[in-house]
């Protein structure tokens, strides 16, 4: 873990939204979908990612409900709301436009 | 799941355990999910193990803040279900309600009615009976009155002398103020522009024992009652206002009373009226409100004439007060010689003499209010069950969609209590007129009439009815509307089954309980009518139309009267009263005009103990010495008055100070004191018997008709009139004129307040009535109650005939394959009108048996308030009962008519 990034807040909110945007997710697909998207270089926590899909339910951008999993066991999937996938655009924009000014200023690595 | 299934079938309510096992449920499944991959993957179980946990970090903060977000998520959730839940079902009510406008519009007026007359008599009451009175501490306050126990005077609070007062007042140790007060006319103003005042004349103790202070300025101290600082007054807001402008430098001015001087020293608060007329007993005859109040030294001598209030001392009870007021009659009885035996004072909490006349009348309204109400909300709970029933099929198929009946019910709530929110907010606006109407018409009659206003607690009172129709109206529709028989209301295609099954009988059943209301109301109006016109057509001992009443108050200070008994200085008074009544007889159109006082139904009460020649009559058991009511008069006043002569003759002009005295009786006290002996040439006297110096004997020369004095529901007493020229009392200060004419009041006054004038232009005419007016506003309570209980008849009636009309159209319609087979099977019509009447009469017959034990109870409940009617007077009974069958007969007749057209054909086509 002392290898991967350390997440700036409100990274993993923005991350979850991205990971929810193919579809209904259960906890564990999102975050396979950030490793997988990352190559592990980005490591969530599962206590920040569980922390982030409640607190976004509870903002009203993603909505969850019980489904069943690929091997047919109980899960609770994800899934953007209409307020969920606004808030994506604006999270993105204003991501692209920090990572841009940050490396304005750092230069090319 | 798509949300809109997810909304459909809503899911339950998560509890915290539920949504604390569901989120471990998440950890596990994720925990478990990455083990698997991590071993496929060729990761060795145990350190797979350790991996997938170290991937979670800290679970026990997560934990608790994953907790704390999940019930705010829930709290939310579920707001949210009920708010739509709400809106949809109002959505839809609002639908359907504009879909039916005439069921709308119906339900939304009657319920307009039954909230709007029982807000307003709530608030009537609530104002009148349960406000506190508008003076400090108002239960400590008392009345104390004089009273004669069975003496049969007029009314049971009389006067108290001035001596007995200042004994009261000495020796009390239940009362920390008591104050005496009398009513007194003022002349405000100069000898050009005069304005009758009403004033009264108190004691000192007086705004103390009401407990309240003054707008600006000061009240009176006990100092104000000694000479040289007793020329002071204290104005009423309406009359600063009105004359003064409401300067605050009015303080300190001079006016002039009675062609006195007086410093006005205070002015009291807005509102503040003590003694409003309509609520202290007539015979004190004080005005409306009173404009202007002065201080008065406990009079020594004269004519008993005060009215005491006082207040309680803190802690000490109504009964203690009465235990001391007797310990304090002793020690007046010890004072007085001879009073031994003759003291009685009465104790009335302040509370019980303003409310206690019109607390059974505001109550019975109420009552009668409530039933209306009732009435209101059972006819729109049954229209409500008639529409569920046109909608049945509906309802059915929803019912096997899935819908619970508590969904159902929960459609009918809603569309209950938008009827009842429109019905409310008429309701209000009905009661805040009715309100407003009452104060501007009714204030100077109703106790605390100048109270009414629409306040919180009317507000709260319309909310809590609003919220009981809601309640009452909405049960029974919940209950049908819930429990369609799915099966048979599909097969028949939602038409026939049966006769329309549970919600018909629903129907019936509220139609009933409506007529036995209604009864109710209809006989309790019939009670009161018909002892309002026993009231109005008894026999008045006068004439009621064509009189004209009107007062003079002469200034003391100007025609002075002697206060001893014996003499009959009026020296001053008389010529001017010959002068002003001359001038009256001369104006053209008078047919006769007369002095005398007191006048019938003025409100005034004159009593004398007598003696008569002779044996004395049959006293009651505790009355020491005859007394009988006393009326000075002048020639002509029984011609004025339009009263009959039964034996003898009217006084004449020869009837001087110096002649020889004589009298008039009434009838009652004819055959009271002479009974089958012809009552003319007989003596009495004045004063008890054995009295020294002896009064001199005056000879009857005349019997009278008994005349209404107090009330239209009196029974005659015994009444003596004398020659206002001999009469040895000093009763001049106001004198009371009657006047006959064939012209009218607005046309006769001019000339009346000429002929006046010209005898002493400086004293107005005051108290102008009509004697139709005079019998009109001693029947106002009774007036009051019978209009509203008519009313509420009214409305019960209408309803009723509305349901009954609205049940037996409903059953014509469902019977006209019924009524077509029988038409064809050779029924005439006549057989089929009398088929749909004798429905009505069923219903008509149950609800009027169901409602006859009610109507009883309610007949007794108002037996206080009927005057020469039995509470169960068969005649009102009979005819309530008729009236009711030939409303509703009248209603079935309309659906009969078209049942009677149906063609056998087209019937069986359908």
């Amino acid at each position: 873990m002392t290898s991967s990034i350390d997440l700036l807040q409100g990274t993993v909110d923005v991350l979850t939204l991205r990971a929810l945007v193919f579809g209904p997710l259960h906890g564990y697909g999102v975050s396979q979908w950030i490793r997988d998207r990352t190559d592990g270089e980005l490591v969530v926590e599962n206590a920040a990612l569980y922390k982030a899909l409640h607190r976004l339910e509870l903002a009203g951008a993603i909505a969850a409900e019980w489904g069943r999993s690929e091997s047919n066991r109980r899960a609770r999937y994800y899934h953007l709301t209409a307020k969920g996938r606004r808030q994506l655009r604006t999270e993105e924009s204003r991501w692209h436009r920090y990572t841009r000014a940050v490396s304005k200023v750092l230069g090319p690595a | 799941m798509s949300p809109v299934v997810k909304r459909v079938f809503h899911l339950p309510w998560r509890t915290r355990a539920v949504m604390r096992s569901d989120l471990e449920e998440e950890f596990a499944f994720h925990f478990d999910m990455r083990f698997r991959e991590l071993v496929a993957r060729g990761v060795p179980a145990a350190e797979a193990r350790t991996l997938a946990l170290d991937e979670f970090g800290d679970l026990a903060e997560a934990r608790c803040y994953i907790d704390a977000v999940d019930e705010a998520i829930e709290a939310a959730t579920r707001q949210r279900d009920i708010m739509d839940n709400v809106t949809r079902s109002l959505r839809h009510a609002v639908r359907r309600l504009v879909r039916a406008p005439l069921f709308t519009l119906t339900s939304v007026l009657t319920l307009t009615i039954g909230i709007g007359a029982c807000a307003l008599m709530m608030s009537l009451v609530s104002t009148v009976l349960l406000k506190p009175l508008p003076y400090g501490q108002p239960d400590r306050i008392e009345m104390v009155w004089g009273t004669v126990p069975n003496g049969g005077l007029g009314f049971v609070e009389q006067p108290t002398h001035g001596r007995m007062f200042t004994l009261i007042r000495d020796n009390t140790r239940a009362y920390e103020a008591v104050a005496g007060f009398r009513g007194a006319a003022f002349n405000l103003g100069d000898a050009t522009n005069p304005e009758r005042l009403a004033g009264v004349q108190v004691t000192g103790g007086f705004f103390r024992a009401l407990g309240v202070s003054a707008e600006i300025g000061r009240f009176f101290e006990r100092a104000n009652e000694t000479p040289g600082n007793d020329r002071v007054a204290v104005l009423s807001d309406g009359l600063w206002r009105r004359r003064f402008g409401g300067a605050s430098n009015v303080i300190g001015r001079a006016i002039t009373l009675n062609a006195e001087s007086y410093v006005v020293i205070g002015v009291a608060r807005p509102g503040f009226a003590f003694p409003r007329g309509a609520e202290m007993p007539g015979d004190f005859q004080f005005a409306a409100t009173p404009d202007v109040w002065v201080p008065l030294a406990p009079p020594t001598a004269g004519p008993s004439d005060l009215a005491i209030v006082a207040r309680l001392r803190p802690g000490v009870t109504h009964a203690a007060a009465r235990q001391d007021m007797d310990r304090v009659i002793g020690v007046i009885e010890a004072s007085i010689p001879g009073a031994k035996g003759h003291i009685h004072q009465l104790l009335v909490p302040l509370r019980d003499q303003i409310v206690g006349n019109v607390q059974l009348m505001l109550v019975s309204l109420l009552a009668g209010v409530v039933l209306v109400l009732v009435i209101a909300c059972v006819n729109t709970a049954q229209l409500l069950v008639a529409q569920l029933h046109v909608r049945r099929r509906e309802l059915a198929v929803r019912a096997a969609l899935g819908a619970s009946a508590r969904r159902i019910a929960g459609e009918v709530m809603a569309e209950v209590l938008l009827l009842v929110a429109g019905g409310g907010v008429g309701g209000i606006v009905v009661g805040m007129v009715g309100l407003r109407l009452l104060r501007t018409f009714g204030a100077a009659r109703l106790p605390r009439g100048s109270e009414l206003a629409f306040d919180t607690r009317s507000a709260l009172a319309a909310l809590a009815v609003t919220v009981v129709a809601a309640l009452l109206a909405s049960i029974v529709p919940m209950l049908t509307g819930s429990r369609v028989p799915l099966v048979e209301t599909l097969r028949s295609g939602g038409r026939g089954a049966g006769r329309g099954g549970m919600s018909i009988k629903a129907r019936r059943a509220l139609i009933v309980g409506e007529l036995a209301v209604s009864l109710v109301l209809v006989t309790s109006a019939g009670l009161l009518i018909r002892s309002l016109s026993r009231q109005l057509n008894g026999a008045l001992g006068f004439s009621a139309s064509h009189g004209l009443t009107f007062e003079l108050s002469l200034p003391p200070i100007r025609y002075p009267e002697t206060q001893a008994r014996t003499s009959m200085d009026h020296t001053a008074a008389l010529p001017f009263l010959a002068a002003a009544l001359n001038n009256i007889r001369a104006i053209p159109g008078v047919s006769a005009a007369a002095i005398g006082k007191p006048l019938p139904l003025s409100g005034a009460q004159e009593a004398t103990v007598f003696t008569p020649e002779g044996d004395l009559p049959p006293l009651a058991s505790d009355a020491t010495s005859p007394i009988a009511e006393y009326t000075v008069a002048s020639p002509d006043m029984f011609r004025a008055l339009g009263t009959p002569f039964v034996a003898g003759h009217d006084f004449s002009a020869a009837d001087r100070q110096d002649s020889p005295p004589v009298v008039i009786v009434n009838q009652a006290m004819a055959e009271w004191l002479w009974p089958n002996k012809p009552a003319v040439g007989k003596r009495i006297r004045v004063g008890p018997p054995g009295m020294k110096p002896a009064p001199p004997w005056m000879t009857v020369v005349g019997v009278v008709s008994n005349m209404k004095r107090y009330a239209l529901t009196e029974t005659p007493r015994p009444e003596m009139i004398v020659p206002y020229t001999q009469n040895p009392y000093p009763t001049f200060s106001t004198m009371q004129f009657v006047v006959r004419s064939r012209l009218e009041a607005a046309a006769l006054l001019p000339a009346i307040r000429a002929a006046v004038a010209a005898a002493d232009a400086s004293i107005p005419v005051a108290q102008v009535r009509t004697i139709d007016d005079l019998v009109a506003s001693s029947a106002s309570n009774a007036r009051f109650v019978t209009r509203f209980m008519t009313g509420f008849g009214i409305v019960a009636l209408v309803l009723a005939i509305v349901g009954v009309y609205g049940v037996i159209g409903y059953s014509v319609q469902q019977r006209r394959q019924e009524f077509g087979i029988r038409r064809a099977l050779g029924a005439d019509s006549g057989e089929i009108v009398r088929l749909i009447l004798r429905q009505c009469l069923n219903l008509t017959g149950a609800g009027l048996a169901l409602g006859l034990g009610l109507t009883i109870a309610a007949g007794y409940g108002l037996r206080h308030l009927l005057f020469d009617v039995s509470p169960f007077d068969p005649a009102t009974f009979v005819g309530a009962v008729v009236l009711i069958a030939a409303a509703t007969t009248a209603a079935s007749l309309v659906p009969a008519a078209a049942a009677a057209r149906i063609e056998p054909r087209a019937a069986l086509e359908e």
